[in-house]
């Protein structure tokens, strides 16, 4: 893939406030390795090459196995999720799709089960985090493959 | 802060949020008490739960506040994608924005079919079809999406194009998700005026 534009270069200031979404949710109380589950599974969904290869990676080096990345496509098939894992994926992967029938209530009251008012809104903004990189790089065909962990940590600091 | 610049924070950084403030939002008193009665019950209050959450997340308007790209062009893109997604919030204010500006009924009721009808300039239809194929995400954009919005547009409008896709993009999510109500935000767009 030729990349199109270079966004980042192009217009660094537009993209800006999206680092501070990051650095918002680096804060979480939600834990770190399930918003990468999450950026994970998103990325996946929208199919973004770069934002897969950055946050498998990004897992990997967190000590994630390999095995719960390799089946996360198929997560509710799966016994390697744990209930609030589930919850959060199926909560997450309903604010990604939206649409006209948008957040079932059965979805949202599982969700409730596991996480507080706050963590349920900073799982929403996750997604909306992932999904807005997912939208640049997929835009603008930002190249994939060469991305080293923690690469851009000091972005979202 | 100068008096100036509160009011860019106001109409700018709150800019897709912000159309609960005009005037026509509830156009008839019957209507304003059928929208009542039958109103969605907010799931959580996102500004009293999510405040700093919600604060990080205007900041993304800022791409499109400062943006070359005509403001009816973002309009038309807001409520398209708000008519993709299906947020009502979203779509009452993005339309009374539209109206607000002297656009044609027409040209708010046929953007679902946009791409059937003469209403819109070249440049307009790029921006919906960059917006609606970065709203989808099925498959990516194509080739001949992004050669049309090229033509259009230089590359720092592309970003900041795509931006304000994202934004609103961004906003309809919270909106549905936590079935917000309108005016909610209305605390924070006071906060932000008293600093």
């Amino acid at each position: 893939m030729i990349q199109r534009i270079n966004p980042y270069q192009k217009s660094f200031k537009a993209i800006r406030p999206l680092f501070a979404v990051g650095a918002y949710l680096n804060r979480s109380s939600v834990e770190q390795r399930l918003l990468h589950l999450v950026y994970l599974r998103i990325s996946q969904i929208n199919g973004c090459a770069y934002c897969i290869d950055m946050h498998s990676k990004d897992l990997l080096a967190m000590g994630e196995i390999e095995a719960r990345l390799f089946v996360l496509d198929a997560w509710r098939e799966a016994a390697l999720y744990s209930y609030s894992e589930r919850a959060a994926l199926d909560f997450a992967e309903a604010v990604n799709k939206v649409g006209p029938h948008g957040v079932p209530d059965a979805v949202f009251e599982q969700a409730q089960q596991y996480f507080s008012d706050e963590e349920l809104i900073d799982l929403a903004v996750a997604v909306i985090s992932v999904s807005s990189y997912n939208r640049i790089n997929i835009a603008f065909h930002t190249e994939a493959g060469n991305y080293q962990p923690g690469q851009h940590k000091a972005l979202v600091n | 802060m100068a008096a100036g610049s509160k009011n860019l924070l106001f109409k700018n950084i709150f800019s897709p949020l912000s159309n609960f403030f005009h005037p026509g939002h509830y156009i008839h008193k019957s209507d304003s008490f059928i929208i009542k009665s039958q109103k969605m019950k907010q799931r959580i209050n996102v500004y009293e739960k999510g405040m700093r959450a919600m604060k990080t997340l205007y900041g993304l308007g800022l791409a499109t506040s400062n943006s070359t790209v005509e403001q009816t062009i973002l309009d038309l893109v807001f409520t398209r994608v708000s008519q993709i997604n299906g947020c009502a919030y979203c779509l009452e204010g993005d339309t009374a924005k539209l109206r607000e500006k002297e656009q044609s009924p027409q040209r708010v009721f046929l953007l679902n079919a946009w791409r059937e009808t003469s209403l819109y300039s070249a440049k307009e239809k790029a921006a919906l079809a960059w917006a609606e194929a970065l709203t989808a995400l099925k498959g990516g954009v194509p080739d001949e999406v992004y050669a049309a919005a090229k033509a259009e547009f230089t590359d720092e409008e592309l970003v900041e194009l795509t931006m304000a896709v994202i934004t609103i993009n961004a906003y309809n999510r919270v909106n549905i998700t936590f079935r917000v109500s309108p005016g909610a935000h209305a605390v924070v767009f006071a906060g932000a005026q008293e600093k």
